[in-house]
């Protein structure tokens, strides 16, 4: 997986910048991995309310931001059945067939903000009653 | 309801005498131009319709815009209730790695699934070229990985293997045609009648079945299974 990842780091265009672990912060990884592997929809719809990308750019996204490489296998299938539900559009880039740019629709982007809002909602609600 | 095959195709009841047991996994051969997509997406489109499952059909070989286009030229319509999964997106964004096809093939049912808890059909086109994108070292085992996959999950599923025309009696002998359950076999025939297209089934495990070939016949009105060849 590191490998993987670190094709990534090699690869970053953007200047995003990727903090390295340490051994402490290994309970907190493994909580955050679940939380983006479960969730994976709404960090996909968060990535794309910010602009429009494809499959390849959103997984890179997703591990240069939080440290978590997904698979293609749980992240395609999800822009695909997205796209057939009218949330995404997917349209080939400009003098670049190879590579397709899913967008949100005006509908699908009314979608995002909902479930990323009740996703930050409930993690904050969360955080607040193991506080208390 | 259980999916029927029987009846999927126009005469497909002359070959299977009793129906194909839920979770099969059947292997469909033939050389290029047998119909062997085209059987495939009517079996599983057919069978669907009938049975208000949810099946998912995986093309690496065609795009899914040109597989509609060729289905819908044989007369061939999609259930609503089929998924396409086109693999051309992950194949052409990652073209330079070296990709785990097989683990991610498992996610894609696993999605699929856990999306329609009455996922029953699943359909893979091909095998060959699943294994050309693999891993090559440890290409066996994950074969069998696939298999005990598509068994744990209860899929009848329909697994396409290209044959090419030399190599017929070869491939019989392939590891996929000893662990499926089932092996179609599609295939050209030369006689005095001209050239057929041809159907068998040499193995279906706990089904009746007829082991000699029929003919397979396409027009308008889409596929048929017509008689004994011989």
């Amino acid at each position: 997986m590191a490998k993987e990842g670190s094709l990534f780091i090699e690869k970053d265009l953007d200047g995003d910048e990727h903090d390295s672990d340490t051994s402490c912060e290994c309970e907190y990884k493994n909580y955050v991995e679940k939380i983006v592997r479960i969730n994976r929809e709404v960090f996909l719809l968060s990535l794309l309310l910010q602009r429009n990308m494809c499959g390849y750019e959103l997984i890179k996204k997703i591990f240069l931001k939080w440290d978590v490489l997904l698979s293609q296998g749980t992240v395609y299938p999800v822009l695909y059945s997205f796209e057939d539900e009218g949330i995404l559009r997917a349209e080939f880039g400009r003098g670049d067939m190879r590579t397709k740019i899913y967008s949100l629709t005006p509908e699908g982007r009314e979608v995002a903000q909902k479930r990323v809002e009740d996703f930050i909602k409930a993690v904050e609600q969360m955080r607040l009653l193991m506080k208390k | 309801m259980i999916a029927m095959f029987r009846n999927a195709i126009d005469g497909l009841d002359h070959l299977l005498d009793s129906e194909i047991p839920q979770g099969s996994i059947v292997v469909v051969t033939g050389a290029e131009g047998t119909l062997k997509s085209s059987v495939v997406f009517k079996l599983v489109s057919s069978a669907l319709a009938a049975s208000g499952e949810h099946g998912l059909y995986l093309t690496l070989d065609q795009s899914k815009e040109s597989h509609f286009e060729n289905m819908e030229s044989l007369g061939l319509e999609k259930s609503e209730s089929l998924h396409v999964f086109d693999y051309h997106d992950v194949r052409r964004e990652w073209k330079d790695r070296e990709l785990d096809m097989i683990r991610i093939t498992e996610e894609i049912i696993d999605f699929y699934k856990e999306k329609y808890d009455n996922l029953a059909l699943f359909a893979l086109d091909s095998l060959e070229s699943l294994y050309s994108l693999s891993e090559k070292a440890h290409m066996r085992k994950s074969m069998y990985q696939l298999f005990s996959k598509l068994r744990d999950d209860d899929l009848t599923s329909f697994l396409i293997v290209e044959a090419p025309r030399s190599e017929i009696l070869v491939n019989r002998r392939r590891p996929e045609h000893f662990l499926a359950d089932g092996v179609i076999e599609l295939g050209i025939i030369e006689g005095k009648g001209g050239i057929k297209r041809y159907i068998q089934i040499p193995k279906m495990r706990a089904t009746k079945h007829a082991l000699d070939k029929h003919q397979l016949l396409v027009d308008e009105d889409g596929i048929h299974v017509l008689g004994s060849i011989y």
